[in-house]
């Protein structure tokens, strides 16, 4: 079902089959989306209820001013900067740091399927500041627009092509390190 | 979207969690109740207090206004309510030192950055 007939249920009072649809259509894709970023399968487990109760909870106040595809996306992103956030600060508490955590949690994760130069690239990316770690990611592994990234992470599309050259020039220098 | 997937998930999860995920209206309505039931216990017990001490009030004032208890009302306005040596007691604070959690909630709360914190830890 596409966005624009989800909100049309919705806005005829059909508020848990639009729900329903939501989840049909968006878990999947948010799931690969936060992922990336916690590297955990069960903290994204996690993570996925509280977005999925944040977007039940928001659904009233959806003007359609934005895609629903870009809303959906900037709660999830929002969500998972916060839980990030928390994980640093916890990281920090303990003397540890949160890329050297992602890092053990990329070498170890067991569900885990690719190679060993993918490997390396996706320990790279733990190394980027967050909102290049955020553009590339949404860009190289979701492919997705520059102005919906815009419109999901509140930035300028020129800051946000910046911000990928920067990440990609240092990825390219880390995995030239190991090769 | 093109996506480059380099992970895989235990059998059937998504199937279980769009299951999971779908039963959040549900839910959310049974817990909207559990949620507020904390506060109208508080409103309620608030409402008690207001209506007893008022009533209190009213009947004493009565007694006030008849002259029962003027004399013993004007001994104790001359007596300090508050004792010095507990006033300016310096015993040690007995406060439960905070979770880790506790902690972690107020420095998110007061969007305290985490290179502030790793700056006064290394002040520290």
């Amino acid at each position: 079902m596409s966005d624009k007939e989800i909100i049309g249920l919705w806005n005829s009072g059909q508020h848990e089959r639009a729900f329903n649809e939501i989840v049909s259509g968006y878990s999947e894709r948010l799931y690969w989306h936060v992922r990336r970023f916690t590297c955990c399968h069960e903290d994204t487990d996690d993570l996925l209820q509280e977005i999925f109760v944040k977007i039940w909870a928001a659904l009233p106040s959806f003007r359609g001013e934005a895609q629903l595809f870009t809303w959906i996306y900037r709660i999830a992103t929002n969500e998972t900067l916060n839980f990030l956030r928390k994980k640093s600060l916890r990281s920090l508490l303990s003397s540890g740091s949160l890329t050297a955590e992602l890092e053990r949690l990329v070498e170890d994760d067991p569900y885990f399927n690719g190679d060993e130069a993918e490997r390396l690239l996706l320990k790279a990316i733990q190394k980027l500041p967050t909102k290049q770690r955020m553009v590339f990611t949404m860009r190289y592994f979701d492919d997705m627009k520059y102005e919906d990234i815009s419109e999901i992470l509140g930035s300028s599309v020129s800051s946000l092509k910046a911000s990928y050259h920067f990440a990609h020039e240092k990825i390219k220098g880390l995995l030239k390190e190991n090769f | 979207m093109e996506r480059k997937i380099y992970h895989n998930v235990p059998e059937g999860y998504f199937e279980n969690l769009k299951t999971r995920l779908s039963a959040i209206p549900q839910e959310e309505a049974v817990s909207g109740w559990s949620r507020m039931r904390p506060y109208a216990a508080l409103v309620a017990a608030f409402v008690a207090i207001v209506t007893v001490g008022s009533a209190i009030l009213t009947l004493s004032s009565r007694s006030i206004l008849s002259g029962e208890h003027s004399e013993e009302f004007g001994i104790a306005e001359l007596i300090p309510s508050i004792d010095s040596y507990l006033y300016y007691s310096e015993s040690d604070d007995t406060t439960e030192v905070s979770s880790e959690d506790d902690i972690l909630e107020y420095l998110i709360q007061t969007h305290t950055s985490v290179e502030q914190i790793a700056y006064l830890g290394n002040e520290n």
